[in-house]
Formats: structure tokens, C-alpha cells, sequence
């Protein structure tokens, strides 16, 4: 076990002895240091020293990683850091390591995910169940080990909006099944549209499906419900969660004059959006001219290509409905998904004489033969 | 896609008779302490001679730790017989359900049996003196028709060459009057009963689909052709039968597969002595999607439109309903002008709008079925 006093005073290390390369304890998703983090770095230098070790010929990381990168960026040769004593192995600096990093908060889930895989390159697979998953927070249980670690492997995109909370994390998991590509098609959907989550359920499932029957693959078939959008890096997006997020990000560099969390934006790379030819919701939503009907209209054309009876039966009673020319004050709903229910009438009236009014324009109604085509297949 | 293949290593049910060489594996035996000395576990026992049974009191047994391959021996606690649950939402035709055991080797993709028991294992149960005894004196009490059918929680035939309930059940009915065994199964396992006395008391039903659905769905159920030649010989021995269009799949090719299965069915057997045939379309609660998708990544049945019916299954909407039902009624009637259909768990509207006719209600639909039975 290391103890306080196994670990020096502050030290001033060249950069060069320190193995950037060696990331046994780098506990973040994002390990690269945020921009802002850099130009802090340039500005004030590291305020809070980082942990290392000897290990053979360098120092390895045991705390710090982003303020060492960070420092290397802006090539400032010479850091403070502490220097953890004996001669440890990696399995025994684990728990310490890993305490010094959670003792700045509870870390995201992706970051757990991260911890998890730096665990599962060194310890038994029962003592990170027994041990790690309820220091984290968790049961003990190889279920919840089997969900949280595939997010280990996320890419950046999906990693970005994990964090940002746009994405949830059962939909990471669910993403995660996809192949690469079609994960970045599918994030930068979600994101474009900011789709809720129970939509964002939605729609994966009904894509999944589609492909499914129809043996496509996703890349297929999401140009042809009019989204070819995918992009090389989601930050460039001026949207709330990344305006959000970067404020965020703001906030806890200087809050902690330390590491500050890093969504992995860049902020450099232009994000890569592409429409399929002749979408023109979806080029209006692109242009910010009307982002939420672009956004409904491509649920709805996802709806018919899945339920294609089900819209059309929609459709038909839509253009009857219209062609009938209901007062405002009368509404009728078909029965659910038209499966031989019962039909809704609703009326809206003030007082017992607009009662009286909506009443008189029913009777009308019961005589007119569009209203009973209506109810004739 | 090839028919899945049994376990290296298991014990198989083999089929005594010379139909078609179904097995089902069986890796682990199970039978409730208490009935060793039975003389049904002694039969099934003597069939099984590779495997070494494990007796376990049966408040010991945790059914819900069994896997498929696992077959349990023990008592019936419970009431054996007991209505169909239908739903006031649709059409249903009061059946009773006899229920034998749990679980059935054939294990069909679309089978409600994988979300609906609390166990994967085959149970058997063996208690037939009681189960008859409760038979005896629900039937006793009921003054109309009762038409009662093993097919429930099980295929009624699959596990017969070992159990031989059926044996037992059509030599009790063939002494009822009022009271008519429906056995359907999607086996040929009809060996062992093809030569009884049944008194005009027992139906033979036969599941049926398109051979492509057998081999892609149904497990390890007899293909088409087996199912079909062993309800002739049933009907050559003078059994009634019946056809169960059910569940009928949606699919590309539907149309022509399904015409063809009626083609062949009525080129092999004789409409006259067909009690009933009836059509239901695919329908699932919920919980059985994802199982499908674990357990059979490769069956596409669950990828068709569905919506929510007003029983909160899944169904194919309505209009597509009315088009399968009225297709294939179009082409049973061809062969047979009289063909007496009915539909399983669906609307009067449905069933006016695809086969032109539609029961009033619950006891009228009842009333036609089990005219149906008494016509020799
Ligand atoms: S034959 Fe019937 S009971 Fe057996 S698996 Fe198939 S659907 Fe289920």
C-alpha cells in the first residue's frame, strides 16, 4: 500500500525522463488536454503537481496526465511533480492511482468505463468486480461489469455526447453494436436534430429493424430517408450542449486550477455534413431555418418506410378528415392504430348554449355522407 | 437456412414408429423424489437408458435454473384443465386446455412459451390418475360440449413416444360423449395411436406451414410432407382432423408458399373427413422480441410491420390481416366449397371482412365447433 510519506516532496523533473507513452493509470475517456487547458497551462504553468514513479529507465504516470501532455504541447522542458517512492508494481499503484484521481469527484460514466479497462489490463476480473465496481459505485456483478466496459471502446464522437448527456447510456451501448461509420452517421443525426432520448430509442430501433428485413445495411439506408450527414468532429456544432459544454469546461479549469474536464473537443476539425440530394427539410434544418420540422419529418419518413400500412391508413383518414371540414371546436380520433376500437369524438364548448351549438352542427354532421363514408372501409 | 442439429452427446427421444426420425436432445433428467416406483417413470426411464436421472425432492427442484435440454419428471399439483385465457377484445372459441406438461422439444422461434413459463425445461407430468380423475368429473359437470385440446403449454404429440399420455387420453375420451379430445401437434408421432379405438371422440390437428417456415422456424417439428401424410393415414383409420393455419408469417414469397401447402394438403387428403380448419395470423406479446432476436438471430419473422393490437400483442395491421385471411380462404374454398374456417382470436369485423361470415359471439363461435364434432 503507498503512503503519504511514500511519496516526495515537489520535485522539478525534466520532461523528457517522463513516458507519455505509459498509460497504465490514465483514468479519463478524453485523455488529450482540452485547448483551453493548454492555453491555461502556457499562461500559468502546471498549478497542481503531478504523481510519477521510476519505472525502469523514465518516470511512468501516476496522476497528471493531461497537465504533462499539456506541458509538452507547450514545450515547457522542466515540470514540478511528486515522485512516489519504493518499488511497486503496477497492480499495487492501481488502488492508490486510482484514489488520487477520484478524489477530484465522481468521474463520468465513460470515465468509468475507462477505469475499468486500465483495471482489466491488470487485475483479476473478481477483484474488479468485487472490489472496483462499488468503489464506483456499483454492485458487484459481472452483468453490470459486461455493460460498462464495452464504453471503453467508444469512439470520440460517441464519447462526446455520452459525456454531454445528449446520448444515453444505454443508447453508447446500443450504438456501440454499429459499425464505426454508421455509429457517426447515427450520433451526428441525434445531435443535429437534438433528438430526445426515448426518440433517439425510437429511431435506432426502427432502423435496426428496417435493415434487419430488409437486409441493408444502415449505410444504405439512412441516405434514402434523407440523412447522409456524419462528421468528422461533432464540436464544431454551435449547439446548446457544446456551447454548454465548453462553458463547462471553462468553469471547472479555473474552479480547480488543475485539470479541467475534457470533452474532447478540438474545435479545429469542420464538421462534414452532407444531405442527400433533393432533401429539402432536412437542407432546411442543415441552413438552421427550421431544425425541428426537418427534424419531425424524417421521423416521419423513417414511420413510413417501417410501418408503411399503418401511415397510409394515417394518410387516408387525415385527407377524409379534412375533406369533412370539422368545425375547430369538434375533433375525432380513429381508433388506435385503426385495429377496430372505438373512435373519439371530442367537443369543446363554454356554457350550456355553446353545448347546445356543438350539438346542432353533430346532427348536421350525422346526415352529411362524408362524415359516414367516414366510418365505412 | 439447414434444420438445427441435435447436441453431440445427448440422448435422444427416437420415434418407435416409422415415421419421420425426429430427436430432440436430452442432456439431463430430472424426476421428483417420491415417484421413482411410477410406472410412467419406469417407461420413460427404460427410454432414456444413456442418462442417470437425479432425484430431487420436488420443492427442491428450482425449474427456473433448467435449460432446454433438461427433462423433468414429477406431479402435477395443480388443476390440469382450465379455459383458454382468450380476451374479451377478440372472437374466442371456449376451448379447454389440458395441460400435460410444460414446454415442448420442437422449439419453434416464434414459440410464447420461451417468455410465458417460468422454466426452459421439459416437465411431464406424470400424475395421469389424477389428471384423469379431474378430467372425469369436470366433464360430468358439464352439461354441453366440451372440447379440450393437450396443445397448450406443449405440442399434444411431441414427447408421446416416451409419455404416451395420448394413449391414455384418446382411450378415455373414446368413452365420452359430450366431451372431444383435440391432439395438435406439428410432429408425425402418431405410432402409438394410430390404431386405437377412439370412437370418433379424438380430432387429429395438424399445425401447418410453408416447408421454407418449417425449416427456418419450426425447429425440430416434421416437415410438411410428414405432417401431412400421417394425418391420411389418421384419416384412413378414421380419426377426424383438423388444420391449423397458425401462425401464419408474413413474408416476400407468402402468397405462392401458402397456396402450395393448401394445393398439397388437399391433394393428399380427404375434405371430408376435416372437421375444421383455422387461420391466425403471427401475433406476440412484447417480451418475445428480444428473446427471438438472442435466441434465433437469423429468423426475420419479428422485422414485418406490427402494430399493438387491442390485446397489446403484436400484430400485423388490420388491412394485412383481412388480405392473408381472405387469400387463403379463397384458396381453401377452391378445393373445398364448404370448407368450414374460422379464425383464431380475431374481430367480427375481421373475420365479416376476409371470410364473409362472423359468429355473434364467444358461445356462438362455441356452438359452431362443437357441431362441428358431433358430424361423424
Ligand atoms: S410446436 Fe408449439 S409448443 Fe412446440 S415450440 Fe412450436 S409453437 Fe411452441
Amino acid at each position: 500500500m503507498l503512503h503519504f510519506e511514500d511519496i516526495s516532496a515537489i520535485e522539478c523533473m525534466n520532461l523528457s525522463e517522463i513516458d507519455l507513452s505509459d498509460r497504465c493509470f490514465c483514468f479519463r475517456f478524453f485523455s488529450e488536454p482540452p485547448h483551453i487547458f493548454i492555453d491555461s497551462v502556457k499562461r500559468f504553468g502546471i498549478l497542481y503537481p503531478p504523481v510519477v514513479r521510476a519505472k525502469g529507465d523514465s518516470y511512468q504516470i501516476v496522476d497528471g496526465f493531461r497537465r504533462i501532455e499539456a506541458a509538452n504541447v507547450c514545450g515547457i522542458d522542466t515540470i514540478h511533480c511528486r515522485r512516489c517512492k519504493g518499488s511497486l508494481t503496477d497492480a499495487d499503484l492501481f488502488f492508490p492511482a486510482l484514489s488520487i484521481f477520484l478524489s477530484s469527484g465522481q468521474p463520468h460514466i465513460a470515465d468509468q468505463a475507462a477505469i475499468l479497462y486500465r483495471a482489466s489490463k491488470l487485475l483479476a476480473n473478481d477483484i474488479i468486480i468485487d472490489v472496483i465496481l462499488p468503489i464506483l459505485g456499483y454492485p458487484s456483478s459481472p452483468k453490470v461489469l459486461a455493460r460498462l466496459l464495452p464504453l471503453a471502446e467508444m469512439d470520440k464522437e460517441l464519447g462526446s455526447a455520452l459525456i454531454g448527456e445528449k446520448i444515453n447510456h444505454d443508447m453508447a451501448l446500443s450504438l456501440m453494436e454499429l459499425d464505426p461509420q454508421e455509429r457517426k452517421q447515427l450520433v451526428s443525426l441525434f445531435l443535429y436534430y437534438n433528438y430526445s432520448q426515448s426518440k433517439q430509442r425510437e429511431i435506432f430501433e426502427h432502423l435496426k429493424d428496417i435493415c434487419k428485413k430488409e437486409n441493408r445495411s444502415l449505410k444504405d439506408v439512412l441516405p434514402e430517408l434523407g440523412w447522409e450527414g456524419d462528421m468528422e468532429d461533432i464540436s464544431s456544432y454551435e449547439t446548446p450542449l457544446n456551447l454548454r459544454l465548453k462553458k463547462e469546461n471553462e468553469n471547472r479549469l479555473f474552479r480547480h486550477s488543475g485539470e479541467g474536464w475534457n470533452p474532447g473537443f478540438s474545435n479545429e476539425t469542420p464538421m462534414n455534413l452532407r444531405f442527400t440530394k433533393g432533401d429539402e427539410n432536412a437542407q432546411k434544418g442543415f441552413s438552421g431555418e427550421n431544425k425541428v420540422a426537418s427534424g419531425e419529418a424524417f421521423r416521419q419518413r423513417l414511420k413510413e418506410r417501417r410501418f408503411p400500412t399503418l401511415t397510409g391508413l394515417e394518410n387516408e383518414w387525415k385527407k377524409r378528415i379534412k375533406s369533412l371540414r370539422l368545425p375547430p371546436s369538434i375533433s375525432l380520433k380513429p381508433p388506435p392504430y385503426f385495429e377496430g376500437g372505438k373512435y373519439r369524438l371530442s367537443l369543446s364548448f363554454k356554457d350550456i348554449k355553446g353545448f347546445r351549438e356543438e350539438m346542432a352542427k353533430l346532427d348536421a354532421l350525422e346526415k352529411d355522407d362524408a362524415w359516414i363514408k367516414l366510418f365505412t372501409k | 437456412m439447414p434444420l438445427r442439429k441435435m447436441t453431440h452427446g445427448s440422448s435422444c427421444l427416437q420415434n418407435r414408429s416409422n415415421c419421420s426420425q425426429i430427436r430432440y436432445p436430452i442432456n439431463r433428467l430430472i424426476i421428483e423424489e417420491g415417484i421413482r416406483n411410477d410406472p410412467v417413470v419406469i417407461k420413460i426411464l427404460k427410454a432414456l437408458p444413456g442418462l442417470s436421472p437425479e432425484y430431487i425432492k420436488n420443492e427442491e427442484i428450482d425449474f427456473s435454473c433448467l435449460n432446454h435440454d433438461t427433462l423433468a419428471l414429477c406431479r402435477n399439483k395443480g388443476r390440469f384443465l382450465k379455459p383458454c385465457p382468450g380476451t374479451k377484445e377478440y372472437l374466442c372459441c371456449l376451448y379447454q386446455f389440458l395441460n400435460i406438461g410444460l414446454n415442448c422439444p420442437i422449439d419453434c422461434t416464434y414459440c410464447i412459451l420461451q417468455v410465458y413459463l417460468n422454466t426452459n425445461a421439459l416437465v411431464v407430468y406424470v400424475n395421469y390418475d389424477d389428471l384423469l380423475s379431474e378430467l372425469g368429473s369436470e366433464i360430468m359437470k358439464n352439461p354441453s360440449i366440451i372440447r379440450i385440446g393437450t396443445g397448450e403449454l406443449t405440442d399434444s404429440l411431441a414427447l408421446d413416444p416416451l409419455t404416451g399420455i395420448s394413449l391414455v387420453l384418446i382411450d378415455f375420451f373414446s368413452r365420452q360423449r359430450q366431451a372431444y379430445l383435440e391432439l395438435k401437434t406439428k410432429s408425425d408421432h402418431i405410432g402409438d395411436i394410430i390404431d386405437l379405438d377412439h370412437q370418433g371422440q379424438t380430432i387429429m390437428s395438424w399445425s401447418l406451414n410453408p416447408q421454407n417456415v418449417i425449416c427456418n422456424e419450426e425447429g425440430l417439428a416434421a416437415s410438411l410432407n410428414d405432417r401431412i401424410k400421417a394425418a391420411r393415414r389418421c384419416q384412413e383409420r378414421g380419426y377426424k382432423t383438423g388444420f391449423h393455419f397458425d401462425p401464419i408469417l408474413l413474408y416476400k414469397e407468402w402468397e405462392a408458399d401458402y397456396e402450395s401447402v393448401i394445393e398439397t394438403l388437399f391433394r393428399n387428403v380427404d375434405f371430408r373427413f376435416i372437421t375444421w380448419i383455422s387461420m391466425g395470423c403471427f401475433r406476440f406479446i412484447p417480451e418475445l422480441k428480444p428473446v427471438i432476436q438472442k435466441r434465433f438471430p437469423k429468423s426475420l419473422i419479428v422485422y414485418e410491420e406490427f402494430i399493438p393490437g387491442l390485446d397489446k400483442k403484436m400484430r400485423y395491421p388490420q388491412p394485412v390481416r383481412i388480405n392473408i385471411y381472405s387469400k387463403m380462404a379463397l384458396w381453401i374454398r377452391k378445393r373445398w366449397p364448404d370448407a368450414f374456417i374460422y379464425l383464431c382470436m380475431e374481430s367480427p369485423e375481421v373475420w365479416k371482412a376476409s371470410i364473409g361470415y362472423a359468429p355473434d359471439d364467444n358461445l356462438t363461435l362455441k356452438s359452431w365447433l362443437d357441431e362441428r364434432c358431433r358430424i361423424r
